[in-house]
């Protein structure tokens, strides 16, 4: 799988506005939590004060950088399909799916032949479980994970995208309209695989111009470790 | 994280285990007399099987109890809609002839963290019971074996998986003999008051389908929440409608690929002149296509 990285100094409107991803978001996730209103400059409030990710809506844009430094901007991708990983290397789900199988690895290898981008988020704060450039560069080693990993230390992207748990999978269409959002499959117990693959079955049901159903189910994980 | 206040009934279940290890307090090791089962020692749960009678009765029914003892700032999670973690699992290998009825989960705690995620949770020891009947045709002079399966994940800010096997040998009395309790009682009670169960002895009730939300009337009712088992994707904004200081409790649904619900889930209410809550399930049915059905009452 290739992968581009942008200067983060571009215009996060002009370039918005050129994709047709949601630019409002971009601005707060480039900015990193820059004050969405005078009254509440928390990342939280920041959060709320710009669009949210909805089935059906077009995806909130958003630079972050992944653990080699490299700015990576979602509406670089447009015309492909996305699918985001929210990710932390100490919770037992995500090492299910990355160490006691290979659900991640399989399925991002399997997709990326078929032009998919993947890219993972870890949106716990500094400080917290799983936090850190270099615990994530040794985890991303470890786990032998070739797609980014991207990191978003103030939780601004994770909360517009309302993820809740790790993993929590998102699909966004080549339109940059989110599709699906939930779990990556149907067995929530941490120990063992589902039989359907959610993330797996909605970028089929896209590829073949069908409905996408289910296009929400609930994620299941640890919480994301999001600041106060 | 902010938690309902709902403390006395928790607390009050670690008092009575408190009392019940109390009541005995020279007495050996544990032993299948004693009706509790060896304990499992995998931290930060310890889970242990307990028996609310001392001997099985032929013909009668038995609650069994699966204690998870929880250690401070540890949370187990419930059955329930949680947007993390993963419900305590509970597999039964009973003996041959007995039959298991369903299993009684105590309410939980609401427990909300940063990010607006919202779990049901346990953050103090808690009982689950499960009833069995026994069949009328048991060896008075060989006990009978339960053996459970259990699973979990822990969360304090990390995560941990648990589980363990184990079991408990109880004896069987006479038949038609009294059941003698053991000296867990006091834990299946406390239990019990915090299980949602029939409407019986609760206040009158109603639920039903109005403009997009599952309303929940409770006339006695000073306050009401709502803790809810299915439809969690339909929820629309479970943190802000579960709880009301009032007597009436609108929570909003949205249709989910063209579905709503289903719409189930405990009543907590705490009536007018009461310290301790009680609770009630409800189910509301969905119609065919795919309108919750009204009215529904518990």
């Amino acid at each position: 799988m290739m992968f581009t990285h942008r200067d983060s100094t571009s215009s996060p409107f002009a370039y918005a506005a050129r994709a047709g991803f949601a630019a409002l978001p971009l601005l707060a996730a480039a900015c990193f939590a820059l004050p969405a209103s005078a009254g509440d400059a928390s990342p939280e409030g920041a959060a709320k004060a710009v669009l949210k990710a909805e089935i059906g809506k077009p995806a909130p844009d958003f630079i972050l950088k992944d653990t080699e430094g490299r700015d990576y901007r979602l509406s670089d991708y447009k015309g492909k399909t996305v699918v985001l990983e929210w990710f932390n290397p100490e919770c037992p789900f995500v090492r299910k799916h990355h160490v006691q199988f290979h659900t991640m690895a399989d399925l991002s290898t399997q997709l990326g032949k078929q032009g998919v981008v993947w890219l993972a988020i870890n949106s716990n704060a500094p400080g917290k479980q799983g936090s850190g450039l270099e615990r994530n560069k040794q985890a991303r080693a470890e786990y032998k994970i070739e797609y980014p990993l991207l990191l978003d230390e103030t939780g601004v992207v994770g909360r517009m995208y309302g993820a809740k748990t790790t993993p929590h999978m998102y699909v966004i269409s080549p339109e940059g309209v989110l599709v699906y959002r939930g779990a990556i499959d149907n067995d929530p117990s941490p120990r063992a695989t589902g039989s359907t693959n959610y993330v797996r079955a909605s970028i089929a049901h896209l590829q073949a111009g069908e409905k996408i159903d289910p296009s929400e189910t609930t994620s299941y994980g640890c919480s994301v470790k999001y600041a106060q | 994280m902010t938690r309902t206040s709902r403390r006395a009934s928790a607390t009050f279940l670690r008092a009575a285990f408190a009392a019940a290890v109390i009541a005995a307090p020279t007495a050996p090791a544990a032993t299948a007399s004693e009706s509790i089962a060896k304990a499992d020692v995998t931290e930060p749960i310890r889970a242990e099987i307990v028996s609310e009678s001392a001997a099985l009765v032929p013909g009668r029914t038995t609650a069994i109890g699966i204690l998870f003892r929880i250690e401070p700032g540890w949370h187990l999670f419930w059955e329930g809609c949680n947007q993390t973690g993963y419900p305590i699992t509970v597999k039964a290998q009973l003996p041959e002839g007995f039959r298991a009825l369903d299993l009684v989960w105590p309410a939980p705690e609401r427990l909300v963290s940063p990010g607006e995620i919202l779990d049901h949770v346990y953050d103090d020891d808690v009982l689950v019971i499960l009833p069995v009947e026994a069949p009328t045709t048991l060896d008075e002079g060989k006990p009978a074996v339960f053996r459970f399966d259990l699973e979990w994940v822990a969360c304090r800010e990390a995560c941990v998986a648990g589980d363990t096997t184990i079991a408990i040998d109880l004896p069987v009395a006479p038949a038609a003999s009294a059941a003698a309790p053991s000296q867990h009682t006091a834990l299946f009670e406390a239990a019990r008051r915090r299980a949602p169960g029939p409407a019986g002895g609760a206040p009158a009730l109603r639920a039903n389908w109005a403009a997009g939300a599952l309303v929940i009337e409770c006339a006695a009712a000073r306050s009401l929440a709502f803790l809810p088992q299915d439809g969690c994707e339909s929820l629309v904004d479970p943190i802000a409608d579960a709880s009301t200081a009032g007597n009436r409790l609108e929570v909003r649904y949205r249709p989910v690929d063209g579905r709503i619900g289903p719409l189930r889930g405990v009543v907590e209410i705490l009536e007018r002149g009461r310290d301790e809550p009680r609770y009630v399930s409800i189910d509301v049915p969905i119609s065919e296509d795919g309108d919750p059905a009204v009215p529904a009452q518990p």
